[in-house]
């Protein structure tokens, strides 16, 4: 049909715009793809990579005396039981030789490398089964350790002196977060070289596969506690069973939140393109507003017309998804492999489902469609007449007309009714770039919120190092300890819940860390930390049995009220507390803090770790200075350390999982940004193109090629001027609601709302010159040419 | 009757009050006639023109066109009224940039679906044979001149065989020559059966046998003079 060809001829005469639409769209579509695809790819290589290590369904810790290998062949007997396998976790610290600093580490103890019917590692270097006085590594910890292969690492226990192993493999495990941002040394040992380092030999944990619906939460819990009660039969200690979520990767819910926030702006980022297509595509029908009339004179329906209009909206979605497509494979491609290297996994396809073409395809179509649909049934719709006499431009109102008036600069009151000539143009200019600075300003604000809660770690901990001691601190060594700023005892101990057989139950991961749950004995008199209170009250020296809860703990038992009762199992001992008070408390699983003589009472457990504040500035340098010369002290009073924890691992480790996510937003961010740069650009090219002819007869009544851009630049500073508002609007809710979503899934606390003024300033800027570059180049294009010629201009 | 007009009132609201343009106009027109609208700039000639087309509907009264009531279609009824009974010509010719002259009369057959598809390319050439720009079918209309293009305009109007052609000053944007050439169309048309009815401000500039009705301040006036 004729139609059909004008269309692609009008395609082609409207190329500049034409090009800005599809650019929009593709800018969109590639945001949106990218996304979708990563979070397609990693979803799926995530669960591949951690049910490729057949996950243990339950870990029961079993304390000191373990199990005989008869009782553990009778253990793989039971109807519940699929595998069973006995491992040890053991916290050391590491140094290279001639290193006087020393690092954490973590050992992992198996009793069969060559047998891994569950709870896998996977060998990738060197030898898979570490002989005596060697380790493996796991493969993140390799930068950590700053070792490899046939080289050397000095390791010791809080039991026993350094003794130098040799790294004989390296090998690697998806469940683990990676060693870069735990700050940890993952190794891998037999136990007999955990004897060499003077440990007990005894396996104190038991990992076992459930024989039915391995993947039922309900059913593993079921199963997980009839061979609980069964060990305790045998006599067997049952201290604590841990039963994960099933077949969830301990990072699975974090990159949930992550790549949720990431899909919102992505979508937000499409939706925005939509709109900027249909706006051109209207300012388009707009300037076609009499070829439309002329085609209803010659018998155009109604439909025919919307019919003509959408298909052209399909021709510029196809081209933009056809561009869209080769820019979609690669980002979604380096997004989900860099992910994947952030939280340690392989991903052995990049292939992208179908699905996710079809839904890019569905929305790349739909999406302008729907967003172009007013204004292309508008235009259907309206007056033959009308139309044919339509010449664009209309008057202010008069109450805007009034103030235009009064403007004494005569270029500024023609750029103001210039700006105002086409209301609904204007309008939606000022509100696509004002959503757009609002998306931007909001995903910066968010960024910038996620970076500030990464600071909460440092502002509410006043300490610089924990201290773990394989023995109560003595007055002597506290005394010993005097001259740093401040030293105090602390208790800590995991927590495990009473379960329906009464053996305590915990949802924490074989690593120790992921899920866990700690009790915490605090000295009344702490001035170490300061955390924000959400209700009630810190812990005071007339409720010797309160118990103060993080955001986390308090979740986890299911929001107990300020004066409620709680019952905690602690290393087999039941405890039962008085709710005080509830913090918010960044960066740390859930806790819950008492008194540490309450502590030592309830618990049985003594005080044994350290607090200290050093006093110095918290730089790396005067950190680790004072780590050695604390490492010292310890020394000569022989105080045997199990692990050195400064603050600022914690600040590394959270920051180290923010920053690629920030950078991700902050990407994101910038996708907005031209997005709607891009509709100013082209609102404000298309208002100048229109005014040729306008130019011309102001330069033949006298006005220079000078003032003519002045003019131009006036108006656009307006448009620009105008959308600031609106995107600050638009940007301090969008701020609040992301913010509160993600900081609850992250942390269990609203991200706190603060507007980045960076980003009010840059995109300020970039509205000033995007606005004035877009309009002086048509300008000054209109004003060399001659003025019959700009007066021809139709 | 092709052409009847019953008691017709047509208003445009000026500032909150109504203006008419046309007031209490009757008109008949017969078959296979040349009709001059004439009258003063504002008299209600394009108005009176556009009712007869089907381009804007009366504020009161009955417009009839070959049998149909006007004022009875909703905007889909209208467009099909206007691909099939009327074509339409412009003073600014009003063809689309984009197509060729030979597209223009097509697009015409398109819409309406009356032209078998495989006929629409040879009949949009008879058609601008016979206005005399059959030369000019590839062309885009921006290469045309003015009387070239109005032709072609001419042309579209007969796409699809309307019994009814209305033109509203179809010479107005022309040289005298040229006009008159075009003028020499429109009396073919009419010789040949079709309903011509043209608005013109200038009636001594129209020559040729055809049926004057006059407007003033949108009344009729001396409904049945003839000039010729």
């Amino acid at each position: 049909m004729r139609a059909q060809l004008k269309i692609l001829r009008d395609l082609w005469v409207s190329r500049g715009r034409v090009a800005f639409m599809v650019l929009s769209m593709a800018t969109g579509l590639v945001s949106l793809g990218t996304v979708v695809s990563a979070r397609a790819i990693l979803q799926r290589e995530m669960n591949r990579n951690y049910m490729e290590t057949v996950p243990a369904s339950a870990t029961f810790d079993i304390g000191e005396h373990g199990i005989d290998e008869r009782t553990l062949e009778a253990l793989r007997r039971q109807p519940q039981v699929a595998e069973a396998v006995r491992r040890s976790t053991r916290s050391a610290r590491w140094r290279r030789p001639g290193q006087a600093e020393w690092g954490r580490a973590k050992l992992f103890v198996f009793d069969d490398f060559a047998n891994q019917p569950i709870a896998k590692i996977k060998h990738e270097m060197g030898l898979a089964v570490p002989p005596l006085g060697t380790v493996l590594v796991e493969r993140s910890a390799v930068s950590v350790l700053g070792v490899g292969v046939g080289q050397t690492i000095e390791v010791a226990t809080s039991n026993g002196t350094a003794v130098a192993l040799e790294i004989a493999g390296i090998v690697h495990e998806p469940a683990l977060a990676p060693a870069v941002t735990e700050q940890a040394g993952y190794l891998y040992a037999s136990p007999e070289t955990l004897a060499l380092l003077g440990e007990s030999v005894v396996l104190d944990e038991i990992r076992i596969l459930v024989a039915q619906a391995p993947l039922n939460p309900a059913a593993v819990e079921a199963q997980a506690q009839a061979v609980a009660r069964w060990l305790v039969a045998q006599g067997t200690d049952v201290h604590e069973v841990r039963v994960p979520p099933p077949g969830q990767h301990p990072h699975q819910a974090p990159s949930e939140v992550v790549l949720l926030l990431f899909s919102i702006f992505a979508g937000l980022t499409v939706v925005l393109a939509a709109v900027l297509c249909a706006s051109l595509l209207s300012i388009t029908m707009a300037r076609q507003a009499r070829e439309i009339a002329i085609m209803k004179t010659l018998g155009a329906t109604r439909r025919q017309i919307r019919l003509t209009y959408a298909c052209m909206l399909a021709i510029i979605a196809c081209l933009a998804l056809g561009l869209a497509a080769g820019p979609t494979r690669i980002l979604g491609r380096f997004a989900a492999n860099n992910i994947a290297a952030l939280i340690n996994f392989d991903i052995a396809s990049t292939a992208v489902p179908h699905w996710v073409y079809a839904t890019q395809a569905w929305v790349g179509l739909v999406l302008p469609l729907l967003a172009a649909a007013p204004a292309i049934n508008g235009a259907s719709r309206g007056s033959v007449l009308a139309s044919i006499n339509n010449h664009g431009a209309g008057a202010a109102r008069p109450g805007l007309e009034r103030w235009i008036s009064r403007q004494r600069n005569l270029v500024r009151q023609a750029a103001l009714r210039n700006a105002l000539r086409v209301p609904k143009r204007l309008l939606l200019t000022v509100c696509l770039l004002g959503v757009g600075g609002g998306l931007f300003i909001g995903a910066m604000s968010v960024a910038d919120a996620w970076e500030s809660m990464t600071g909460e770690v440092l502002r509410t901990r006043h300490y610089d190092i924990e201290v773990h001691l394989d023995d109560p601190p003595s007055p002597t060594l506290l005394a010993a300890l005097g001259g740093l700023e401040r030293v105090e005892p602390w208790g800590f101990a995991p927590v495990a819940l009473d379960s329906e057989s009464g053996l305590p139950l915990s949802r924490t991961y074989p690593d120790g860390s992921h899920g866990s749950f700690t009790l915490v004995g605090v000295p009344p008199d702490t001035q170490l930390i300061d955390f924000k209170l959400r209700s009630g009250q810190w812990l005071r020296p007339d409720s010797p049995h309160g118990i103060v809860l993080n955001q986390l703990a308090a979740s986890r038992l299911g929001g107990p009220p300020i004066g409620g009762h709680v019952s905690l199992r602690v290393e087999g001992a039941a405890t039962e507390w008085t709710v005080v008070g509830v913090v918010e408390e960044v960066a740390s699983p859930a806790a819950a803090y008492v008194h540490a003589t309450a502590f030592t009472e309830q618990t049985h457990q003594p005080v044994r770790a350290l607090r200290v504040a050093l006093g110095t500035s918290r730089d790396p340098a005067s950190t680790q200075a004072g780590i050695s010369a604390l490492e010292r002290t310890l020394g000569e009073q022989g105080a045997h350390v199990t692990a050195i924890l400064p603050l600022q691992l914690l600040f590394n480790a959270m920051g180290a999982h923010v920053i690629v996510l920030v950078r991700a937003l902050l990407g994101l961010a910038l996708l907005m940004a031209m997005v709607s740069m891009l509709a100013l650009s082209s609102s404000m090219s298309t208002s100048a193109v229109e005014r040729t002819r306008e130019f011309g007869v102001l330069r033949a009544v006298g006005a220079r090629p000078r003032d003519v851009r002045r003019m131009v630049i006036a108006e656009s500073l307006f448009v620009g001027v105008l959308s600031l508002p609106l995107a600050l609007l638009i940007a301090v809710p969008l701020a609040a609601v992301v913010g509160y979503v993600v900081g609850m899934l992250s942390f269990g606390i609203a991200l706190p709302l603060a507007l980045s003024w960076i980003a009010v300033a840059v995109w300020t800027a970039g509205v000033i010159i995007v606005a004035v570059v877009a309009s002086v180049a048509p300008a000054r294009t209109a004003t060399q040419q001659s003025v019959t010629t700009a007066l021809s201009h139709v | 009757m092709i052409v009847s007009l019953r008691n017709v009132d047509k208003t445009f609201p000026v500032a909150g009050h109504p203006f008419y343009a046309l007031r209490q106009v009757d008109l008949d027109i017969a078959p296979g006639t040349l009709t001059l609208i004439v009258g003063k700039s504002g008299s209600g000639k394009s108005t009176l023109l556009n009712l007869v087309a089907g381009l804007d509907r009366p504020s009161r009264g009955e417009v009839i066109v070959d049998d149909t009531q006007l004022h009875t279609l909703d905007e889909d009824g209208l467009a099909r009224f206007r691909g099939r009974t009327v074509g339409v010509v412009f003073q600014f010719f009003q063809l689309l940039p984009t197509l060729t002259t030979a597209e223009n009369v097509m697009i015409a057959m398109d819409f309406v679906g009356t032209v078998p598809a495989k006929d629409r390319r040879r009949r949009a050439l008879a058609l601008l044979d016979q206005v005399g720009v059959r030369s000019e079918a590839d062309k885009l209309p921006a290469t045309l001149s003015g009387g070239q293009q109005q032709r072609a305009a001419i042309a579209r109007a007969m796409a699809n065989d309307p019994p009814l052609i209305v033109a509203d000053e179809p010479t107005g944007n022309l040289d005298s020559a040229t006009a008159s050439q075009v003028l020499r169309l429109f009396e073919a048309l009419a010789d040949s059966g079709k309903t011509v009815m043209l608005v013109t401000h200038n009636v001594n500039a129209e020559a040729g046998p055809a049926r004057v009705v006059r407007l003033d301040d949108g009344r009729l006036q001396h409904p049945q003079a003839e000039v010729g």
